[in-house]
């Protein structure tokens, strides 16, 4: 192995047991919420067997613990031989995080304007943010909301929420 | 005969029989398409079959899987990159065929290697789920606990490349299971004040988040400016598109061994295709009297990572029949929709559901002729139709797809919420290397095993004692401690041995 082989699975295990020490961490933190959220499960006396709360509360224990034990190694700088972790910062919040946050506002959109309004919005700036351009990039969300509306709501008769501010769909069949 | 009324059945309902040819071609296409699994297609379309007969929805769901697996190998073979992580072994001899201009010969080679292999799987369900059927019903809540365990460790200390990553995997699966109505007291649990969270997390939003979403996210992370179309390198004589009888017969021991080696491992919960398909290439290199050739586009070394592939998918749905405890992703989902349809899963489901069970096994097989005939003759095309569609334009239009899909299960626009949310810690899951699969796994699992543990305990006087008196229950509780004993011992010997080699220069 060459030296700048060496240098660089040196830089992945560093990188990956820093990942590991985060993921660890959360991962603690995670089971020390929901175990103080299990105290809240209320226990019968006289309920035969284990309580509601065995279940949960052992889950998180085990999580919390091996949790520790993965941010304990993070910490050191150990890692296991063959786990790499690909997370990048950048990447995460130029890329992954627009698209999350326009898959929440999704959501969002459906409620006030229906789904086809909220499909073809999202649609659109999700195909910009993959560098659709061009008349791909103009065609593409009118095809797929209006295919996906009639497939969805037309041919399989799933309910349709109605919008709370203005769907399109209403004055088009309307008119 | 059982089966043969399976074959009546679906022959004799044109709707069923619509969806076993409709998940031939879909899973053979969204197997072809890099990123997409059918593992994901499968979480999509969970939804849809709220709508048609359990038994369509079965057969088009399990026959996906099936066409999906086949469906890789297509990817691999013209464009040097796997659909899914099973034919990610059949690159190695696959791609190098297409560089000779022999991609017809490896496409054909790999639709028939895919159809030994996975009809070999098939029958070992037949006949293996109803016989472990047997046994089984006459065990009782503390060996089901046993198995449980067995099984959650199998799958955690397997699944991932870090056994603890994948034991903190399953731990997060379990964790939301707990969400919802307590199985014996109905007492609620981690609702957080929600009434939507009251009944539990639905199954569909934690799919289409943790296995679709996350996976727009990943490719979004991708720089795809760089994705042109392959060149397709024109067979130089005819014989170059098509395999022979000779070739065929060359074939058939490392289909065969690849066959046997898939149908084991499918028969280990969590282990899956990707495993299987690198043990079968790898033992058929070593027994191959052209060994040293593989690796340069030899036909065998398509053949036995294909059959391995594909055979894993019939054995990896005996646990899920005889015991009613899912070993994949694809039994989870499937266990879904026997939920969903009100079947009870597990060693009673050929009494109760034979129809179904049979008309699944029947759905099954016919899927596999389905998808040799669409890979034998029509692969290279479908190839060609992909390669033609930028990937930059397919990802929005299935987190579209998937957004409404979560929708349409219960028409909740909270869940379309929570398969976002689901979305973002999967993608997260995935960069920091712990294993969706098995989260989604553990999710399906952990009632279960909480019910079993429970009513463990209360047909005992003696606690957890009970466990001592069950010999069957202590051989499912051994079984995970060796596994993962050797696992740990085989990585200090692998760290050992280096050191050693300085220790001696």
């Amino acid at each position: 192995m060459s030296t700048s082989d060496l240098n660089s699975s040196d830089r992945q295990m560093r990188a990956t047991a820093r990942h590991d020490l985060a993921t660890g961490l959360a991962i603690v933190a995670l089971a020390v919420f929901l175990f103080v959220e299990s105290l809240g499960i209320p226990v019968d006396p006289e309920d035969a067997g284990l309580s509601s709360r065995f279940f949960p509360q052992s889950i998180c224990g085990l999580m919390a613990v091996l949790g520790a034990i993965l941010a304990f190694n993070g910490a050191r700088g150990q890692a296991a031989p063959d786990d790499k972790t690909t997370f990048n910062k950048t990447i995460f919040v130029t890329k992954v995080l627009p698209l999350s946050v326009l898959s929440f506002a999704y959501v969002w959109l459906f409620q006030l304007f229906g789904y086809t309004t909220a499909t073809l919005i999202t649609l659109y700036i999700a195909s910009y943010l993959f560098g659709v351009r061009g008349k791909a990039l103009v065609l593409l969300s009118p095809i797929c909301s209006l295919l996906f509306y009639y497939l969805f709501f037309g041919l399989m008769g799933v309910f349709e929420p109605p919008a709370e501010i203005f769907d399109v769909m209403t004055f088009l069949k309307g008119s | 005969m059982d089966l043969i009324n399976g074959f009546i059945t679906i022959f004799s309902s044109p709707i069923t029989m619509l969806f076993i040819v409709m998940g031939s071609v879909l899973g053979v296409v969204v197997g072809a398409v890099p990123g997409l699994t059918a593992s994901a297609a499968i979480a999509m379309l969970v939804p849809i079959t709220y709508y048609i007969d359990p038994l369509s929805a079965l057969a088009f769901l399990y026959v996906i899987g099936k066409a999906g697996r086949f469906g890789g190998s297509i990817s691999a073979i013209l464009f040097n990159t796997p659909g899914t992580t099973a034919a990610a072994a059949t690159i190695l001899d696959g791609h190098p065929m297409t560089q000779k201009g022999q991609a017809g010969k490896a496409l054909k080679t790999a639709s028939l290697a895919s159809a030994i292999g996975d009809f070999t799987g098939e029958i070992l369900l037949i006949c293996g789920a109803l016989t472990i059927a047997t046994f089984t019903k006459q065990l009782g809540p503390p060996e089901y606990f046993a198995i449980y365990v067995c099984a959650f460790l199998i799958i955690g200390s397997v699944i991932s490349s870090s056994v603890l990553k994948g034991i903190i995997s399953t731990l997060f699966g379990a964790s939301l299971a707990m969400i919802g109505l307590d199985p014996i007291t109905s007492e609620p649990r981690f609702d957080f004040g929600m009434i939507e969270l009251y009944n539990g997390l639905s199954l569909v939003p934690l799919l289409i988040g943790l296995f679709v979403i996350s996976e727009v996210f990943t490719q979004a992370s991708h720089d795809h400016s760089k994705d042109g179309k392959h060149d397709t390198v024109k067979a130089k004589n005819p014989e170059d598109d098509q395999l022979s009888m000779s070739e065929v017969k060359r074939c058939l021991p490392f289909i065969g061994k690849g066959a046997g080696i898939g149908s084991v491992v499918g028969l280990l919960p969590g282990v899956g295709s990707a495993v299987a398909c690198f043990v079968a290439y790898g033992e058929g290199r070593r027994k191959a009297k052209n060994g040293d050739k593989w690796g340069t586009g030899v036909i065998e070394g398509v053949a036995a990572p294909e059959a391995a592939n594909n055979a894993v998918s019939g054995p990896s749905m005996i646990p899920l029949l005889a015991l009613g405890v899912p070993g994949s992703t694809i039994a989870a989902m499937l266990l879904g929709v026997f939920m969903i349809h009100g079947i009870q899963v597990g060693p009673q489901i050929f009494e109760t559901s034979g129809d179904i069970v049979y008309g699944l096994f029947a759905a099954g097989l016919v899927g596999i002729v389905l998808y040799f005939l669409i890979g034998w003759f029509g692969s290279a095309f479908i190839g060609r139709q992909i390669d033609k569609i930028p990937a930059i334009m397919i990802y929005p239009s299935i987190l579209a797809v998937a957004c409404v899909s979560a929708y349409t299960a219960r028409s909740s626009l909270f869940d379309v919420g929570l398969a976002c949310i689901f979305g973002v810690i999967g993608y997260l899951m995935r960069v920091m290397n712990l294993s969706t699969a098995a989260a989604v796994i553990a999710f399906v699992l952990a009632p279960g095993a909480e019910q079993a543990l429970r009513q463990s305990l209360m047909l005992s006087d003696s606690g957890f004692a009970i466990f001592m008196d069950r010999p069957v229950a202590l051989a499912f509780f051994a079984i995970p401690v060796v596994a993962i004993g050797l696992r740990l011992y085989s990585r200090l010997r692998a760290q050992k041995t280096p050191a050693e080699m300085l220790d001696t220069a």
